[in-house]
């Protein structure tokens, strides 16, 4: 039989993908930026840009706009928001992580439990917590009734009287599976620490708190690394939990740029108008990207 | 690093996180058995007076959820297949055949899962509705999933098969076996455990997806049940029995996944994550 030369199988073996992810993700990412410069509303014929169709506007007019939109900004921030509390879930991964690296077989059912909102979708997660979080019936308020700590015929609602709310009760909606997605990277990571480790520390003197400052967790900075890179898109991401929690509301308090670029988009059918949206998205996560393959390529070499 | 032998104290404080992180699973699982009736009295997190499936029977029958609960099996199932053999055939290309570009096709791949969907969002809308035609068909959400599923695929692959020694290729190649046939006959047996492990993490992702279907489905008939959840919740208001039995018939495919899979995942996991 003859042996194919490497390089040829190769292509012909990656062909399909390649058609498939030129298609799907390579092309598109150039249209949007393509799109961003054109006012087009999804209905009329293929776009031209904005400064070729009418010489008075810039082709910059979408993103011009953008920049001066109230709109844009609160949905910045809120995504900034998410950045800063969404980041807790690595903390907590970490925490759950230490706690449960134990030798025991009874522990495993108990890390499935832990591990279970993570299968669950967004869509469901959210349907739960705006029930757990009602004020008046939600299971908060019930707790604080029963405690006393609330009379019984006052509502708490921590959606709404926080100081961050209505934000707080989605993001905390959204730490729940995120966390035990951070849970396991770390239980990996734990797991793939030299074993000697631990003794050697010990036989140095050396106490818990020491033990996981100095030589537990720099042993986990590459998982640190991603699980942090992770979180960050993931705030940038936020849009499913958004959407079914509060869809932006009330009077677009809770709004993040990916929710307000489907609003744009295929509500308002400003599609020229939510691909520069898009765009400065993408142009955001871009530091990311590269920081999380910088890392891949660290922990290969 | 040796796990720890626990305390009985790590019982104690073990169970209690536990029953407080799942407290919000329980809660919804004891509302999806209870009656309208019970819930207007305000009952809302005691136990149900009358056990009873009725908001299941209601979901599936009146609610449509027999429909969209096969619908996601529509969409999960061909999707997973179409991207464990093409992310198995890249797999075994990057890892074990030398030529050239193959450090930025691998790169390219690993780039393609963290991009933001909102760029991807527009285009492939019309690509689908104005140049392949398969908007609204099931065919057009399970290519684009293995598509966008491809890189984060591709990469898992070939990192499992980095692990399995060149001289059993060579071997095989001394024997005069074409590249296609050492695939199918030498490696493919010998990546059961990363396919394991690698649809487990795909049906969970593809089954719980919500935004593709959101922009690529039109039709009612055609809904999977992420998206169908979000229109009943509309539908049913305040009864938040039915939502209750909704959200959990939605969650029950990948929940016995994980539970009858855990440890492929998490071994998965571990495999996915660099070396």
């Amino acid at each position: 039989m003859k042996l194919f030369d490497d390089s040829k199988s190769a292509w012909v073996f990656l062909a399909p993908s390649l058609v498939l992810y030129g298609l799907y993700v390579l092309f598109p990412i150039v249209f949007t930026f393509y799109l961003s410069v054109t006012a087009w509303d999804g209905i009329s014929s293929f776009p031209l840009p904005m400064c070729i169709t009418d010489p008075e506007t810039s082709c910059l007019s979408n993103f011009k706009e953008l920049f001066e939109a109230g709109l844009f900004w609160k949905s910045f921030t809120n995504n900034l928001l998410w950045l800063v509390f969404f980041g807790i879930s690595p903390l907590f991964g970490l925490f759950l992580a230490l706690f449960f690296h134990v030798k025991s077989t009874f522990a495993s059912p108990l890390k499935t439990l832990l591990f279970m909102p993570m299968v669950f979708s967004l869509i469901v997660v959210g349907m739960i917590w705006s029930w757990f979080l009602q004020p008046g019936f939600g299971l908060v308020d019930t707790v604080l009734h029963f405690l006393k700590v609330l009379p019984p015929d006052q509502e708490f609602g921590l959606m709404t009287k926080l100081g961050l709310a209505p934000n707080a009760g989605v993001i905390v909606a959204a730490i729940w599976p995120h966390s035990a997605y951070c849970m396991i990277l770390y239980l990996a990571g734990l797991s793939n620490l030299p074993k000697n480790v631990f003794e050697a520390a010990l036989i140095d003197g050396a106490n818990r708190w020491q033990l996981l400052w100095h030589v537990i967790l720099p042993m986990l900075k590459p998982a640190t690394i991603i699980v942090v890179i992770v979180t960050m898109i993931g705030a940038l991401r936020a849009f499913d939990i958004v959407a079914i929690m509060t869809n932006g509301g009330p009077a677009n308090s809770t709004n993040t740029l990916a929710l307000y670029m489907y609003q744009e988009t295929f509500i308002n059918f400003r599609y020229g108008y939510g691909a520069s949206i898009a765009v400065v998205l993408f142009m955001i996560s871009v530091g990311l990207i590269v920081a999380y393959l910088r890392q891949i390529k660290k922990e290969e070499a | 690093m040796e796990p720890r032998r626990p305390s009985w104290l790590f019982w104690l404080f073990a169970l209690i996180l536990v029953l407080v992180w799942i407290s919000p699973i329980l809660a919804t699982l004891l509302t999806s058995l209870k009656t309208l009736e019970e819930l207007n009295q305000g009952l809302y997190w005691t136990f149900p007076k009358h056990w009873n499936l009725d908001n299941y029977i209601e979901a599936f029958v009146n609610g449509g959820f027999s429909h969209y609960f096969i619908n996601s099996f529509i969409y999960t199932i061909p999707s997973l297949v179409g991207i464990i053999i093409l992310s198995s055939l890249n797999g075994f290309v990057l890892s074990k055949l030398r030529f050239k570009g193959r450090e930025k096709i691998t790169l390219l791949f690993l780039a393609g899962m963290l991009l933001p969907f909102q760029i991807l969002l527009i285009p492939v809308f019309y690509l689908s509705s104005n140049i392949l035609g398969t908007y609204d068909s099931y065919l057009g959400v399970i290519l684009f999933h293995i598509a966008f599923q491809l890189g984060f695929a591709s990469f898992f692959m070939r990192n499992f098969m980095k692990s399995i020694p060149d001289s059993i290729i060579e071997a095989a190649r001394m024997d005069g076996c074409s590249n296609l046939k050492i695939f199918f006959s030498v490696v493919l047996p010998l990546m059961k455990p990363a396919i394991a492990a690698l649809s487990t993490l795909l049906f969970t992702w593809i089954w719980n997806d919500y935004l593709w279907a959101l922009i690529l489905i039109q039709s009612d008939e055609l809904k999977p049940v992420t998206t169908a959840l979000e229109n009943l919740k509309g539908q049913w208001v305040s009864s938040y029995n039915l939502q209750s039995a909704g959200a959990i018939i939605a969650a029950i495919p990948p929940v016995l996944i994980f539970a009858f899979l855990q440890r492929h995942f998490v071994k998965g996991l571990t495999m996915g994550s660099g070396k």
